[in-house]
């Protein structure tokens, strides 16, 4: 009798688990893994990939950076030499009167005469054209006067494009000049110098771009290496120099009608 | 013929029941296991990438020390690379007014006479001059638009000097100044 009573009591707790204990434990604990691991990990995986992604980029970008540097520390003196040239062509400070000397002694040196020179400073010019541009460096601005012949004012251009420091022309004028029997031709220039004061400081996480070793930067310092350098102690003081105190100055062109020739020149092309 | 279920209804309702809670626990038991799966893989990922990123971070660190190190050259290099490429752009960009002068003196005929040259708006050169007829004027136009450099001749005036003193004229020139770039 006992026993029998047992046994009930026991399929009914057997049956009990079976029906209701097994799924409610399975069930809680899927709520709590799905809850606090599955969920969790499954929101932390996009953030930790991106994480992952960006600190390979930042270990290769590193990487090379480090190739790059232990490159130029091989190459020091080339990258030395190269600075040399670069800022040569490119100076660092306005220095006009060396500017003006060496504009002063590639004209003479052509054959012309100079009637005049005079600078001015604070126009920006930038290499894409661009005045926002982070690469944009100061001008100072020439204007010149020379007299001389139509050869000679072609040889002053050609060594002025071949010249360092560099010096673009940014307008040209020349005229027959009737007043002055020395000379054939009245040219008016105004001329730009670049130049560009860098200081830059080290970011360790940011690339270095410099190639040393690449065709453009090659074919750039021989380009550099082609140009004639002008000793800037040279200073001629027969020269006199005006500073224009407008710090911007225009070029101004003259109409072309007003200033006809009232003589017939000589040919300067044949 | 019809059958006849002989089964008690009782019977029945414990069959059906039973398979029900076999159903059931057999559903939550292999919900259990998928979601331990799912669950555990990306557990692992999360951990698998935990370590590679503790890994990058371990050599970051050793990477950024080494160039520190060489933080002069870095300088160096910055200086050059800002300067070399500010150079580039201004040879890429600047115009060589010697070619235009070269290829003015190759179109201008004998007893053409260049008697001025100024540089316009938009890529234009006026120029001024005598000649002796009016065919060395289009002899002269005509020889302009040979050149590639030159694009378009405007003869704006032509005016007869007299006195055998030939024929002045003003010409407006058109050049493509891309092809005055350093090549």
């Amino acid at each position: 009798m006992t026993n029998s009573k047992i046994n009930i009591n026991l399929s009914g707790f057997r049956n009990a688990v079976i029906n209701y204990l097994v799924p409610l434990v399975c069930m809680v604990i899927t709520v709590v893994v799905g809850f606090f691991v599955l969920r969790p990990s499954y929101k932390a995986l996009p953030g930790l990939k991106s994480d992952l992604d960006t600190k390979r980029t930042l270990e290769s970008n590193l990487n090379k950076k480090l190739g790059i540097l232990n490159k130029l520390v091989d190459f020091k003196s080339v990258v030395d030499e190269n600075s040399n040239l670069v800022n040569k062509i490119l100076v660092s400070e306005e220095m006009v009167p060396a500017l003006l000397t060496q504009a002063d002694k590639i004209a003479t040196e052509s054959g012309l005469q100079v009637t005049k020179l005079s600078y001015t400073l604070a126009s920006v010019g930038s290499a894409s054209g661009d005045e926002k541009d982070t690469s944009s460096y100061k001008i100072v601005e020439i204007s010149m006067g020379v007299g001389g012949g139509f050869e000679q004012f072609k040889t002053f251009l050609l060594n002025l494009e071949s010249a360092s420091r560099m010096i673009n022309v940014n307008t040209l004028r020349y005229t027959y000049d009737t007043g002055d029997n020395t000379t054939e031709y009245a040219i008016t220039l105004v001329l730009h110098s670049p130049y560009l004061y860098v200081e830059s400081t080290a970011v360790t996480d940011e690339p270095v771009d410099l190639d040393i070793t690449s065709t453009d930067f090659i074919n750039l310092i021989n380009k550099i290496k082609s140009f004639r350098y002008y000793d800037p102690n040279e200073i001629n003081v027969n020269v006199e120099i005006i500073e224009t105190p407008s710090p911007e100055a225009a070029p101004v062109d003259t109409p072309p009608t007003e200033n006809a020739p009232t003589e017939t020149p000589p040919s300067i092309f044949n | 013929m019809e059958s006849v279920n002989l089964i008690p209804s009782e019977e029945r309702d414990e069959q059906t029941k039973t398979k029900v809670v076999k159903f059931s626990t057999t559903l939550t038991i292999i919900l259990l296991i998928i979601v331990c799966g799912v669950g555990g893989f990306y557990f692992y990922q999360n951990y698998k990438i935990k370590k590679e990123i503790s890994s990058l971070d371990t050599n970051i660190t050793k990477l950024r020390t080494e160039i520190n190190n060489l933080s002069n050259i870095e300088i160096n290099a910055r200086n050059l690379y800002k300067k070399s490429s500010t150079l580039k752009g201004i040879f890429d960009n600047r115009l060589l007014y010697s070619k235009i002068l070269i290829n003015l003196q190759e179109s201008t005929p004998a007893n053409v006479i260049i008697e001025s040259v100024s540089f316009g708006l938009e890529d234009t050169i006026n120029i001024t001059g005598n000649a002796q007829t009016y065919n060395l004027v289009q002899d002269f136009s005509n020889m302009l638009l040979s050149k590639d450099l030159f694009t378009e001749v405007s003869l704006n005036t032509v005016s007869l000097k007299g006195n055998d003193k030939g024929i002045d004229f003003f010409v407006v020139v058109s050049f493509d100044s891309k092809l005055l770039h350093d090549q």
